[in-house]
């Protein structure tokens, strides 16, 4: 037997292990360097993940009625690579989607694995497109936003978009908290997409958002609006707010602008129909702020209550000349007197006395120039000038609010202070917040401060009272019960130079009742209404939503207080 | 005395040549004892197998039932918030006072509010002397 040549062996031996070698390579390649890109590409084969969306948390109103809620819904969308026939799939969307046949087979025939047919479908909808079978359509599942009230408080509210993000309002204000956390599961499904049981299942559920309990009173915002938008239309007015407050915590009940909005349609309408002008817009407040001018000469006790001043209807300031309303001789004032005949010559003379320090420092102390901090986007500060800047006219001006500007939630707040015997509260529009679980949780109360004494506040309030019921104020008036509150007529300034509009005016009424025991507090604004005066056109617009909130709130009637020192003849 | 005479033991019968061991099977009772065990094991395994497969069954029939409760609450969270929705959809102020308004009603031009008096001999009951006259 001759045995092998050892040539051969060695040659043999060379081959397996280079053979051995590389399969050694090969896996090393396959095993270490791309395992993971390996395991993760095996894994998308076999293994789905399907976004689970979180309900948003509703917004509820005062008494736990829904104002905002989430419905379920579906995304529909197409991966043009499977759509057989893009015209036949388009011509049995369309009716369905209510969406031209042409727009869909420009999507169903689009370069692309991923187009958006619809969003926010409805769930019939959804499932009568399911069942047309169409190869290359398929779902997500989404939630859709629903107001089911319609218009109301649509501008507190607020909306959210098409991926259920808030971008107005309380939702934008509030979106972390509404919004919860996305969930997600994970399956291991079959060729034909079906969930392989016992493989894997691993699901991360969403945790819903928390929903608001607002302060809002359903019943008495629908009242507020119904009478703005009568009065901006019996007015011809531009626009109009209302606010409805409690006095006592700052709660606001009601807050409303025209233009207002449907929030379920929010895209129909006008973007200027979005502002929530009670807090974002603000206005040279006129007559309604010589309650600081008042509540500041009383506190610093500036003036005698029962001197009668000289007050003529102009006076010259610097180059200006500032005149009251009408035409008048010289008539012997009281501070009631002025605040109730809301005499300008008079606010000024009383201002002189208090002066310019003390006037600003409590124009800041009434909260002009700074947010209230409700908690709502876009909240605007307002317009005070520092003290350093006043010129020879701004104390004048200022004392019967031109020449500054104001929210109307600024000015209602001035008026709540005083209502709430000296003390200012931070406005609210949220009293609590409710958990996924239910667990409720009470916001707590805003900030307050003191800003006049009870006896200060009292005193104003007796001049209130008694510019209703014996002064400009008296379209205001309600039987059987007292009000207190204060007319502004002011003049508008002009946007694009110094000055104002002529024979235009923002009319106001901001006022509260019973004066006794104050339980609401009433801003009422016109803008540019057909009576000019806040004693005309806004004052019978409090009247009603007063009466309204009597109504809704089962306001009792509360003594009545007494008329201020004064030197004008009843009326 | 005599004592009886003791019995002597016995002889041992004498050891014969060593015998086979009584253990060693013949070969067929062996081969009766493999195929025994066999039959054993098999029942082992296929008992074992069996509940396996009854357990997967099971659990798949449980899977299918948790799945088919899943749907249903799904399906009835669904047709909560749909009730919720058309209850809120209908208590709406506005849709209120539109139906009203379709039907004839309208609030009343004046609205005055009336205390009940506290004086009994006062037969209108509006505390009339606590009320004053409204002017517009």
């Amino acid at each position: 037997m001759t045995r092998p040549p050892i040539g051969r062996l060695v040659a043999l031996l060379c081959v397996m292990v280079f053979a051995l070698g590389a399969i050694f390579v090969r896996l090393s390649v396959l095993q270490v360097s791309q395992a993971d890109d390996l395991r993760d590409r095996a894994a998308d084969q076999r293994v789905r993940t399907v976004a689970l969306p979180a309900e948003r948390g509703q917004i509820l109103d005062r008494s736990g009625t829904r104002l905002a809620l989430s419905l379920p819904a579906r995304d529909v969308y197409a991966d043009p690579r499977y759509v057989v026939d893009a015209w036949a799939t388009a011509t049995a969307l369309s009716p369905v989607l209510d969406e031209p046949a042409t727009s869909l087979v420009d999507k169903l025939t689009a370069d692309a694995t991923f187009v958006y047919l619809a969003r926010q479908v409805g769930l019939q909808r959804a499932d009568r497109i399911e069942e047309l079978g169409l190869a290359g359509i398929g779902f997500l599942d989404a939630t859709r936003r629903s107001y089911p009230a319609g218009p109301l408080a649509g501008q507190v509210l607020g909306f959210v978009n098409v991926d259920g993000e808030g971008i107005a309002g309380l939702e934008l204000e509030y979106q972390d908290l509404l919004a919860g956390a996305p969930g997600e599961r994970t399956q291991e499904i079959d060729p034909y997409g079906q969930p392989i049981v016992g493989g894997v299942d691993v699901l991360r559920p969403p945790v819903a958002g928390a929903s608001l309990e607002t302060t809002i009173d359903r019943e008495l915002q629908f009242q507020a609006e119904a009478a703005l938008r009568d009065a901006v239309e019996h007015q011809g007015a531009r626009g109009g707010t209302l606010i409805v407050m409690d006095p006592r915590n700052g709660e606001i009940l009601a807050m409303t602008s025209v233009p207002s909005f449907d929030p379920n349609r929010f895209a129909e309408a006008d973007p200027a129909a979005y502002r929530n002008r009670a807090v974002t817009d603000m206005f040279e407040p006129g007559s309604t702020n010589k309650v600081i001018t008042a509540a500041a000469a009383v506190q610093e006790r500036a003036l005698p209550l029962d001197e009668r001043l000289s007050v003529a209807w102009t006076m010259e300031v610097g180059e200006f000349t500032i005149h009251d309303a009408h035409p008048h001789g010289v008539l012997r004032m009281t501070l009631g007197d002025i605040i109730a005949e809301s005499s300008n010559i008079g606010a000024v003379h009383v201002a002189n006395r208090v002066g310019a320090d003390d006037m600003a420092a409590y124009l800041w102390r009434f909260g002009l120039g700074r947010e209230t901090g409700v908690g709502f986007p876009g909240e605007s500060a307002g317009i005070t000038l520092p003290l350093t800047h006043w010129t020879d006219t701004t104390l004048a001006t200022s004392a019967y609010g031109q020449g500054l500007a104001a929210t109307p939630l600024q000015m209602i707040s001035v008026y709540a202070t005083i209502a709430n015997q000296g003390r200012w509260v931070q406005p609210r529009l949220v009293r609590a917040t409710i958990g996924a679980d239910g667990t409720r949780h009470e916001v707590p109360p805003g900030g307050s401060r003191r800003v006049v004494s009870a006896e200060t506040a009292e005193m104003v309030g007796r001049m209130l009272a008694y510019a209703v019921d014996h002064g400009t104020g008296t379209n205001a008036r309600i039987a059987g019960y007292q009000v207190a509150g204060k007319t502004g007529t002011a003049r508008i300034p002009l946007e694009d130079r110094p000055g104002y509009l002529e024979g235009q005016y923002v009319a106001s009424f901001i006022g509260y009742l019973p004066a006794g025991d104050p339980q609401v507090v009433i801003a009422a604004i016109l803008d540019r209404p057909a009576q000019g005066y806040g004693g005309l056109a806004a004052a019978p617009l409090f009247q009603r939503v007063a009466r309204a909130a009597i109504s809704r709130l089962g306001i009792e009637p509360a003594a009545p207080l007494p008329v201020p020192p004064h030197a004008l003849p009843l009326r | 005395m005599s004592l009886p005479a003791r019995e002597l033991p016995s002889p041992r019968p004498p050891r014969g040549p060593r015998s086979e061991p009584a253990r060693v099977l013949k070969p067929k009772r062996r081969k009766q004892h493999q195929v025994g065990f066999a039959v054993l094991a098999s029942v082992v395994v296929g008992l074992l197998v069996l509940s396996i497969v009854v357990l997967h069954v099971l659990l798949a029939q449980q899977s299918f039932r948790i799945d088919e409760v899943e749907r249903r609450a799904e399906v009835l969270r669904q047709e909560h918030l749909g009730l919720v929705t058309q209850q809120a959809t209908l208590s709406a102020p506005g849709r209120i006072a539109a139906w009203a308004a379709r039907h004839g009603m309208r609030l009343p031009d004046d609205i005055r509010i009336l205390r009940a008096s506290d004086d009994p001999g006062d037969p209108t009951g509006t505390g009339s002397a606590s009320v004053g006259e409204e002017r517009r």
